[in-house]
């Protein structure tokens, strides 16, 4: 039987590829509802909190964050039937929605819900007109500096645009600590840096799913990098790792005055057993060019699948995990951005977490995630190629911009 | 051409230690920095320049690793997973060697060949097929099903090095217990599996491995109840952060029991490297 497997699966794996909306499976018998996402414990007891306040029976699994995806990935391409819920994101809907994985939810989602959510979230859970999840968290990347190093240097405020950053970066210079540091070993540490800046320049790195950075905003955003590298005022790890922990890390000792941070960098930054900077960091608008903001970000929501068994009790779910009393204590409890309005204004939450308050202020500006594709993890490998090509200094930008433009054309098969 | 001069006896020595402990620092040396981390905290991991011996050390991390209950849990799991895929590839595996070893089967080496090239595929593109068998017969999330999905990978392997073994031993030894009234079964269990300890001790071990390790199938055959050590420690890279310092912590303690399996089957698998040798 196995050694059949063996044979027959390249033919049955894109077979099952090319059926696409592989749930034509039955969906499972009624049970408990099932769903998985990674072990933080505030999650699991969320579970139990809802089965203990509606009745309704729940499995919650634990999946490794990075395997999250293939995870649901293998379900679904198989017929589904093992999850009811399902975390998604931005771009698990531009790859899930299309097979009819996931449930569209406009005619559960009412107008006064949409109203609790800061005004753009429910467009980053929607395809096509439908909508696709319920908000549930941002993942937000946000401008962090070290205050400290800051007053040294003379400086007085945080850079409000990129020309300002690196004049800041420059002057923070003092090997072996540096201005600025980023993660531009790897692909989508690279895309994601790379995107803030050309957001800022006004551009975006995919329009209407093609390739949208080979222009004026998108060499400007690229050489930018470059010339801050050239002169220096850049951590030289930015260029030599592929872990945002490890650059983190070199932030949180005092080691580098500027970072792109996600949302537990304050929380990390607060515990002296990880930081010693504790109290010393600052967090503001990410700096602007044309635009006067910008940054990247990941809308965490929930959605149903197509093949769950009993979609009123998953929606039942849905609405009590992305409640304001719920996104309430996940704020305080995992430190992840809030959605509601009234989370973001809540003064406990702002005073446990600093960088809420100019998180709100933040999500005014340009965010999403860089690429939102169904080929997203192509595309985030060969674009990423090219810009840690240029900043390893092997191409040239405008090179460099070129190639990452049509290994993407190809990709997309455009 | 110049005959090569003789290399002085002591220079020699001191060469061969040298290349000896070059060897040495390079296949331990990412082991011990590994030991070494898992004493260190967060702070010292990532500290400039590198502590290398951290005083006291720090057994935060073990402490820590090893009041999860849900590690303890993964650890059990692939013993259960590792042993079973083990017995069962070394039981299966030595009657498929035999067959390809002893029989006179027609197509015997295509098929051969066949089951060897099952090896050649990445796994990735058996994981679906597998899920959907494993679905269909209720084994999903169940120790049965993790068991035969390894088996998919594991016996080839067996199937080729034990063949290899068995090969080796000169037919006439078994066809002298056939004589004396062994069944063709008889010979295989009282002649030649014996006489291919070595080889089975080896392949086994390396089968154990295989099992311990195996990530790809078991990240996404596995459940809460049923998830293996690897998978539990891809948990430390959350959404959030990676837990480096738990990790290296969980890393070693995952060693220890492969470790002391060569450990104590050490004389065996020197003896089945060197007997068996690997022949087609």
């Amino acid at each position: 039987m196995c050694a059949l497997a063996g044979v027959l699966a390249p033919g049955l794996s894109s077979l099952l590829s090319a059926c696409g909306p592989a749930a034509q499976a039955t969906p499972a018998t009624k049970g408990p509802l099932m769903m998985g996402y990674d072990d933080n414990p505030f999650w699991k007891d969320q579970a139990a909190r809802f089965t203990k306040a509606t009745g309704i029976e729940f499995n919650y699994e634990t999946i490794p964050f990075m395997q999250i995806h293939d995870k649901y990935l293998t379900s679904f391409m198989s017929g589904g039937g093992e999850y009811d819920l399902a975390a998604v994101r931005e771009d698990n809907i531009a790859e899930w929605a299309p097979n009819g994985w996931i449930e569209p939810l406009d005619t559960r989602i009412t107008q006064a819900m949409r109203g609790e959510h800061f005004a753009a979230a429910f467009d980053y859970l929607t395809l096509d007109g439908k909508i696709y999840g319920v908000p549930r968290y941002v993942w937000l990347w946000q401008f962090y500096y070290n205050m400290d190093l800051f007053e040294k240097a003379g400086l007085s405020a945080p850079p409000s645009t990129w020309d300002e950053l690196r004049e800041a970066a420059i002057k923070l210079t003092k090997p072996p600590e540096y201005g600025f540091i980023g993660t531009f070993g790897n692909q989508f540490s690279a895309i994601s840096v790379y995107t803030i800046r050309l957001r800022a320049e006004g551009g975006e790195l995919l329009k209407d799913g093609k390739p949208a950075f080979n222009n004026e905003a998108g060499l400007a955003a690229l050489q930018w990098f470059v010339d801050a590298k050239a002169d220096g005022s850049v951590d030289p790890s930015s260029f030599e790792t592929g872990s945002e922990d490890t650059t983190l890390s070199i932030f949180l000792q005092g080691r580098a005055g500027m970072i792109f941070g996600t949302p537990p960098t304050m929380a990390l930054a607060s515990d002296a057993t990880k930081s010693t900077i504790v109290g010393k960091v600052g967090v503001a608008l990410a700096p602007g060019s044309k635009v006067p903001s910008a940054t990247v970000s990941e809308l965490a929501g929930i959605g149903i699948t197509a093949t769950a068994a009993d979609k009123d009790a998953a929606w039942e779910y849905a609405k009590f995990v992305t409640s304001a009393d719920e996104e309430k204590q996940a704020v305080l409890s995992t430190g992840v951005i809030p959605t509601q309005v009234s989370v973001l204004d809540d003064a406990e939450v702002r005073q446990k977490n600093p960088a809420i308050a100019a998180a709100a202020e933040q999500m005014k500006y340009p965010m999403g995630m860089a690429i939102v594709s169904p080929k997203q993890a192509e595309l985030n490998t060969v674009i990423g190629n090219e810009i840690i090509a240029a900043l390893q200094g092997t191409k040239v930008p405008e090179q460099a911009l070129t190639d990452a433009e049509s290994a993407a054309l190809r990709v997309i098969g455009a | 051409m110049q005959p090569l001069k003789a290399v002085p006896k002591g220079i020699g020595a001191v060469g061969r230690a040298l290349a000896f402990l070059g060897l040495s620092v390079f296949v331990l040396g990412p082991f011990a920095w590994l030991v070494i981390s898992s004493f260190e905290t967060r702070l010292q991991l990532f500290s400039r320049p590198p502590i290398l011996f951290p005083f006291p050390p720090f057994l935060g991390n073990y402490l820590e690793t090893l009041s999860d209950p849900s590690l303890l849990l993964s650890l059990r799991n692939s013993l259960i997973v590792a042993t079973c895929t083990t017995v069962a590839a070394l039981l299966l595996g030595s009657l498929g060697a035999y067959a390809f070893a002893r029989l006179k089967v027609p197509g015997k080496e295509p098929l051969f060949l066949a089951i060897l090239s099952t090896q050649m595929l990445p796994g990735i593109v058996l994981l679906i097929p597998l899920y959907i068998i494993m679905r269909t017969l209720g084994l999903l999330y169940t120790y049965q099903g993790l068991i035969l999905a390894s088996l998919c990978f594991t016996l080839p392997y067996v199937i080729w090095l034990l063949r290899a073994f068995f090969i080796s031993i000169p037919p006439d030894i078994e066809d002298a217990a056939r004589v004396d009234g062994c069944s063709r079964l008889g010979a295989v269990f009282r002649v030649v599996i014996p006489l291919s300890a070595p080889g089975f001790v080896s392949t086994g071990i390396l089968a154990f491995i295989a099992g311990w390790n195996e990530f790809l199938t078991a990240s996404v055959m596995t459940n809460n109840a049923t998830k293996t050590f690897p998978v539990r420690m891809a948990m430390y890279i959350g959404e959030e952060t990676t837990s480096y310092e738990h990790m290296f912590a969980a890393a070693v303690i995952g060693t220890i029991p492969v470790l002391l399996l060569v450990i104590a089957f050490q004389r065996y698998i020197v003896r089945g490297m060197t007997e068996g040798g690997v022949s087609f």
